[in-house]
């Protein structure tokens, strides 16, 4: 185990050089003076100089490119183009509202995901099945914003159940259960499919057939024997799917007007605030490769053989 | 007997003092109103400094936070704010300005004259970088301290603690005016330091009906009012203005009760109007605006006035508004809206008319093989689409081809003062009702870029009869001034001129006396009421 | 491809025909549309005229006609932005699989690098640095979908590398080239198919997102995305003009994830939904 953590690790750095690598470079390609787009348009000429000096323009790039790296293990990533705040305190600021919607998102996601998936495979073949992926592909297909637009005017603004914007109630969680639910329900279908089918293969399997064989009730099998593995797929997809939170988190936050990350990087966007933009994206880069790093780790921890597979793959 | 004197002294005295510490100072009893108003933007105000903010989602903050020396009422007179009283010299080159007493700033200062002038140099200080600095160029001593030749300027003087004294270099008649402006809104000079580092710019305070108590950027803004207030105090506990840049979250907003105003757009005018529940409660305001599709006039195809005249009469003005505004405008023929000084009834010769401006195209040398072709920058929100989008599919037929550029509004105002805009769709809101705003920062020619010219127009003849009519006292013969350099203007063309559109606002049966007068933006809310 | 057509299911053919009916729609365009799909008149503002099927826009843009181009577009960019995807995440999976080293490892972490990016964000990077418009839109796209691909190409290159008939060319003195070419690639064609399908789907739902977020291509030309973002502002007036674009982009997405499944069910029924 230990073995496959270092290794795990040590495949994790040359990503996080090459993604620093990136946003690096994409400064030199955005159209434009580089000292212009920390600074921002609105820059006076002394404050121009000055970032010009910090980004050493004038130095040789592999040397820009390491105080760059300082910086950015400092935690300076920089000052926001419009309002001059530090981008990392704007993000810790605004954090916990995107990491409610995330979780709660998630939990739905789980809840209803796999409910669905366990229904489904148990009543394979009939309508309840049937009904359950036709609700599945539904939910992947339609368009977070169109459901985030439908959503909001049903439920918050006709049917008045919910608040419609995440403004004035920062404690409750109530705001948040609308876009949570939006955000949540395509996971779940993505989910809803992949317990199926996992639990289909598990339910088929021998020692289940030999469980039924011996008489134990189908609740006990399922949940002594058939759950269990079928839900190791799940912590795969579940470490895939934050990277759809993300994306979704830009367009839910703002049709449901929350102020959290997405938000603040569709903001950013709109304003050309580089300096936003690049700590958004590095931030998030990272958290993916952290959470991919845990779940591959759990992973490993749980079954063995796919530990030796995996090492496998890295050794090579 | 004594005993009895004495107790009844003792408890008169018990009485009195009862009285004396459980009545609160007339001053300071928040309690008695408790009203909340929840209003919105449209957009960040991310610049609070009033010397350096340029649109009108600041100004409506600045206005509620700090007071300047004078200011308009509701019913458009120009009253004193800070200043008790003035006095303009009989060459019209020296006012001085005697200030309330007893005016406190929100972190319990007070005001004097010291403050007047910090804030007023403050705009011609060139570490400051103010797009203002026109609103006082004409002060004496103005050109030196905006030049670095000098640390204060010459003509803005304190005579006493309550006493400014402002020598301007040449008589102005429209100075007043400006001085109402937020960009001579009043800042407190014992935080110079903070001020000059830009940090007290994030919860800024002045002497006004407001005080900022919270605020998150692209999110809200709280105001509590002022207890301390030195005129009429605020009929409100708190307003909470909220950053909402989507219209359809904000008419979202106010249907589910949590917003108790909203601004209408053509896009759901009808649908309120239509309602008498709503109906009774949409207020129309003929604000002072033009709207515009500027040009550079300085490069091809615009420098060509031929072109410029022929576009303006491609455009069936009357056809649009109708469509859109369903009447709730007006065409211009000029820069300058009805109802101010200046302007000017009648045909300036642009209206709709597509054989003229087609042989006029024809003439600049352009045709079916060689149509024209140009840029328009322009907001990307949907509202400026729906404009621009109607003006791209009436000119195609008449041959003109235009590409739409839509962008953000701050990159938009950058790319626009660079002059990298051939075209452009923009509005000019006044900011105070004299037809010199209107012209002077609009079309005079040390105005390129961010102080007004966007459109780069530079006419000499036009720059002195600006400058002439300003030095005319009198009110009428001025306003006859301005009407001749409206109308001298509209044949150089700079501009397609649009229309002057209405707002509309829709309030919430809680709202009373709220003040709509056509420079909203600046209003201080002081008539304002919210049941509670 | 025939084996492929005779196992679909009821379901699988249904969402063929579907996919079929957009293409036409597609391909047929202009005959179908009712009016020009671009042109405004003031006066036509969000009326019921007759000759315009389902009225009119705020803009007095016939709402059928923008619908009907709007299948070209998402279509076109879609089918533009999937194909980048696949030049690109041939050549890396292609290389990586079958060379195998330190090249395998060197362009899995690059792979690695790319899926690590949040998607939409990557593409509005691209936004800000190539400005707007239909070649950022494809490339934005093209940008964010190669990596997955490369990762399933190189797991079937690295299989297939160990097959018989490989072992036997190389002996033969095939060169690397030539065996890519004519036995691997050809082999993983089931696959490719399966997996450009599948992301149409995705394609197809980003433009949409970028288009309703403002990034997309110009607002003049019809896309859906585009059309719920424009129409957004009337939904509590006209929610149709929000609803129809909207509907079309759920069908149209739907139809491809179910074909698309289909597809890899026939071919791998062991794999399903494992990837």
């Amino acid at each position: 185990m230990l073995e496959f953590t270092l290794r795990r690790l040590a495949a994790t750095i040359p990503v996080l050089l090459g993604i620093l690598l990136i946003a690096f470079v994409v400064l030199y390609l955005i159209p434009g003076d580089p000292a212009q787009t920390i600074a921002g348009p609105r820059a006076d000429a002394a404050t121009l100089a000055r970032i010009a000096d910090e980004m050493g323009l004038d130095q040789p790039v592999h040397q820009r490119f390491l105080s760059y790296l300082k910086r950015i293990s400092r935690g300076d990533l920089g000052g926001s183009v419009v309002s001059g705040k530090p981008v990392l305190e704007s993000v810790i600021e605004k954090l916990p509202y995107t990491l409610k919607l995330a979780a709660l998102a998630m939990t739905f996601s789980i809840v209803l995901g796999i409910l669905a998936g366990i229904i489904s495979a148990i009543t394979q073949g009939r309508w309840l099945d049937r009904i359950c992926t036709v609700f599945s592909v539904t939910g992947i297909s339609i368009p977070v914003f169109l459901s985030g637009l439908v959503f909001l005017y049903v439920f918050a603004v006709r049917l008045k159940w919910f608040p419609s914007s995440g403004f004035a109630a920062e404690d409750s969680l109530l705001p948040f259960i609308l876009p949570a639910f939006t955000l949540g329900i395509r996971s779940a279908a993505f989910l809803a499919r992949i317990v199926r089918s996992s639990m289909i293969e598990v339910l088929n399997q021998d020692f289940i057939r030999t469980a039924r064989a011996k008489g134990l009730s189908p609740a006990r099998i399922l949940f002594r024997h058939g759950l269990v593995n079928a839900l190791i797929p799940v912590i795969t997809v579940i470490g895939l799917d934050l990277s759809s939170y993300l994306n979704g988190s830009v367009i839910v936050e703002t049709i449901f007007d929350l102020p959290g990350i997405g938000r603040f990087a569709m903001d950013a966007i709109l304003q050309r605030d580089y300096p936003v933009i690049q700590g958004i994206v590095l931030l998030g880069a990272l958290v993916f490769i952290m959470v991919n790093l845990a779940v591959d780790l759990l992973y490993a921890w749980i079954n063995p053989k796919i530990r030796d597979e995996m090492l496998g793959r890295l050794a090579r | 007997m004594k005993r009895i004197l004495f107790s009844t002294a003792f408890v008169c005295v018990m009485v009195m003092a009862a009285n004396l510490l459980l009545s609160t100072p007339a001053e300071t009893n928040p309690s008695s109103f408790r009203g909340v108003f929840s209003g919105y933007l449209s957009s960040e105000p991310s610049n609070l400094d009033p010397a350096r903010g340029v649109d009108v989602n600041e100004a409506s903050i600045q206005a509620k936070v700090f007071d300047g020396l004078v200011r308009y009422d509701e019913k458009m007179r120009l009253v004193g704010n800070l200043a008790e009283s003035w006095t303009v010299s009989p060459d019209g080159k020296e006012l001085v300005f005697k200030l309330k007493q007893n005016v406190f700033f929100h972190d319990g200062q007070a005001l004097t004259s010291s403050d007047v002038v910090f804030s007023l140099d403050r705009i011609l200080d060139p570490t400051v970088g103010s797009p203002r600095t026109w609103v006082l160029e004409k002060v004496e001593g103005a050109t030196e301290r905006m030049r670095g030749e000098s640390d204060r300027v010459a003509g803005i003087t304190a005579v006493d603690d309550y006493t400014v004294s402002i020598k301007l270099s040449a008589p102005f008649a429209p100075f007043l005016c400006l001085l109402s402006m937020p960009a001579c809104y009043i800042l407190p000079s014992g935080s110079a330091s903070a001020i000059s580092d830009r940090s007290f710019f994030e919860k800024p305070f002045g002497t006004g009906p407001f005080k900022i108590t919270e605020r998150v950027r692209d999110s809200h803004i709280r105001l509590a009012a002022n207890a301390a207030y030195h005129g009429t105090r605020a009929r409100l506990a708190r307003m909470d203005i909220r950053i909402i840049p989507e219209n359809m979250k904000a008419e979202m907003e106010f249907e589910s009760g949590n917003l108790d105003m909203l601004q209408l757009y053509p896009a759901n005018y009808e649908r309120f109007k239509s309602d008498p529940d709503f109906a009774a409660r949409i207020t129309d305001v003929p604000s002072l605006n033009v709207f515009y599709i500027g040009f550079n006039n300085q490069t091809a195809p615009f420098d060509d006035v031929r072109v410029r005249r022929a576009l303006n009469m491609l455009v069936d003005r009357e056809k649009i508004i109708k469509a859109v505004y369903q009447g709730r405008a007006v065409s211009a023929n000029g820069s300058i809206p009805p109802g101010i000084s200046g302007y000017t009834e009648g045909s300036n010769g642009l209206e709709y008319n597509p054989e003229e401006g087609r042989r006029l195209l024809k003439e600049a040398g352009y045709s079916k093989d060689r149509p024209l072709t140009f840029d328009l920058y322009q907001r990307s929100s949907q509202s400026a689409f729906e404009i621009t989008r109607l003006l791209q599919g009436e000119l195609k037929k008449h041959g003109v081809v235009i590409n739409l550029k839509p962008m953000e509004w701050s990159a938009l105002k950058d790319a626009v003062s660079k002059g990298e805009a051939p075209a452009f769709y923009m509005s000019w809101f006044g900011d105070y009702p004299d037809g010199e705003n209107f012209l002077f920062p609009v079309f005079h020619s040390s105005n390129w870029g961010s102080g007004g010219n966007r459109a780069r127009f530079k006419n000499e003849e036009i720059d002195r009869m600006i400058e002439d009519s300003v030095k005319i006292q009198d009110a009428d013969r001025r306003s006859e001034a301005y009407s001749r350099i409206n109308r001298k203007i509209a044949e150089h063309a700079p501009w397609i001129y649009l229309w002057h559109a209405s707002e509309s606002y829709l309030t919430s049966k809680k709202v009373s006396n709220m003040d709509f007068s056509p420079m909203f933006f600046c209003d201080n809310a002081l008539t304002l009421t919210v049941k509670e | 491809m025939k084996t492929l057509l005779r196992n679909l299911t009821f379901a699988g053919w249904l969402s063929f025909i579907g996919i079929v009916l957009v293409l036409l729609t597609a391909v047929f365009a202009p005959l179908l549309a009712a009016n020009d799909p671009m042109e405004t008149d003031p006066l036509r503002r969000l009326s019921r005229e007759e000759g315009f099927p389902l009225g009119c826009d705020q803009l007095g843009q016939c709402v059928y006609s923008r619908l009907i181009y709007g299948a070209r577009l998402s279509l076109i960019i879609g089918f533009a932005a999937r194909l980048s995807s696949l030049l690109i995440g041939l050549a890396v999976g292609l290389a990586a699989g079958y060379a195998g080293g330190w090249l395998d490892w060197l362009l899995m972490r690059i792979v690695d690098m790319f899926l690590a990016f949040p998607s939409l964000l990557l593409a509005i990077a691209v936004s800000m640095v190539m400005g707007s418009g239909i070649k950022t839109v494809v490339f934005a796209l093209a940008i964010v979908g190669w990596a997955e691909m490369a990762r399933i190409i190189r797991s079937a290159a690295l299989e297939l590398r160990s097959a018989e008939y490989v072992i036997a060319a190389r002996t033969l003195g095939a060169s690397h080239l030539r065996i890519v070419l004519t036995h691997i690639l050809p082999n993983c064609l089931p696959l490719i198919t399966v997996i450009f399908t599948m992301g149409m789907a995705t394609a197809v739902l980003s433009e949409a997102s970028l288009s309703f977020l403002g990034l997309g291509v110009d607002p003049s030309l019809p896309t859906w995305g585009g059309m719920v973002a424009s129409a957004k502002d009337y939904m509590l007036r006209r929610p149709e003009l929000v609803v129809y674009p909207g509907l079309c982009i759920a069908f149209l997405v739907i139809v491809f994830n179910i074909f698309g499944d289909e597809l890899r069910d026939i071919l791998d029924p062991s794999r399903k939904g494992n990837w």
